[in-house]
């Protein structure tokens, strides 16, 4: 036999060997010293972490655990960005197909208003998010009217 | 029968399948977290997890499987979350907790060794903890990583060859 693998020792170590292999590592390990050293080294890192305590389950994190699935699930307590951007695009959409271009504007000012008071609620969390959307319809809203008003103008 | 009542919101069941399975889904998410808190917090999400999803547990697979299955995506996610927000990891210190006839030596060595583990890729530190911290047998190991039992051969090797490789340089 040529040098045992450190796969061969780790299972020779383990009891993992057929009764054929073991044997055959067994007499190579009582004439190799590399081998018999390296052995060693294996047996101590297995050794060493079955003197530390292992992580045990309890009764009393069961009891915690069923507590917890007795809770009813946690409401989602923000709107996704995604569903506040559609809403704030869809009111002010709806704003700008006014027919006249002061009134386009009058209702996006009254639509970026409403769209704060539904935004700006939300939180902290949220705020940097909500500010963002605020001022892209502050900016895109009054491009969108022009645009609408000056088609319908012509 | 024990599932299916559980299945059905019957909680005394599913408290003796969190029982059953408990030592084994805490010790997988020890093995990621290295942290006996973070792993029982971990743990009580699977299973809040599972209890949850039970009514759409369609039985394909085993409930262990599907179970091991949950706490493994539980233990990628928790690791993603850490990567992204770097927090300073608390390897715990099991030394304390250790048999008071181990002497110094040995506590430092032990303690130096779990270091080492938590440089490991996750599938290597979970096959070797699982193996030699957890005493989980490979047809257990196996049945968590979901893999043959020559993987975890390998892996057990491996996560030894290269623990052992460190302590000889350092």
């Amino acid at each position: 036999m040529s040098h045992a693998s450190d796969q061969q020792l780790s299972m020779f170590i383990d009891g993992e060997l057929s009764a054929t292999s073991r044997a055959t590592v067994a007499a190579h390990l009582a004439g190799c010293p590399a081998c018999a050293e390296r052995h060693e080294r294996l047996v101590d890192v297995a050794a060493s972490l079955r003197i530390l305590p292992a992580v045990r389950w309890t009764p009393a994190a069961t009891a915690a655990t069923i507590e917890r699935c007795q809770q009813p699930p946690v409401a989602a307590g923000r709107v996704s960005r995604g569903v506040l951007a559609a809403l704030a695009l869809a009111v002010l959409a709806a704003a700008a197909l006014s027919t006249t271009w002061l009134s386009a504007l009058l209702s996006i000012a009254r639509s970026a208003a409403a769209t704060a008071l539904v935004v700006l609620p939300l939180g902290p969390a949220g705020g940097a998010a909500n500010l963002w959307i605020l001022l892209a319809t502050a900016i895109l809203a009054p491009l969108a009217a022009l645009t609408l008003a000056r088609g319908h103008r012509r | 029968m024990l599932l299916a009542r559980a299945r059905n919101g019957d909680q005394h069941a599913f408290a003796v399948l969190v029982e059953r399975y408990g030592d084994m889904v805490v010790s997988l998410c020890f093995a990621s977290t290295l942290n006996t808190a973070d792993a029982e917090e971990l743990t009580q999400d699977v299973f809040l997890a599972a209890w949850r999803g039970l009514p759409h547990f369609r039985g394909d697979a085993a409930f262990s499987t599907w179970l091991f299955r949950l706490a493994r995506n539980a233990c990628i996610d928790r690791s993603r979350r850490n990567a992204t927000r770097p927090r300073s990891v608390a390897i715990d210190d099991m030394t304390g907790a250790a048999s008071p006839a181990i002497d110094d030596a040995a506590r430092l060595t032990a303690q130096r060794i779990m270091q080492l583990a938590g440089t490991l890729s996750v599938p290597l530190r979970e096959a070797v903890l699982l193996r030699d911290l957890q005493g989980l047998s490979y047809e257990e190991i196996a049945a968590m990583q979901e893999v043959p039992i020559g993987t975890v051969r390998s892996r057990i090797a491996t996560a030894r060859s290269s623990i052992a490789t460190a302590l000889d340089e350092s």
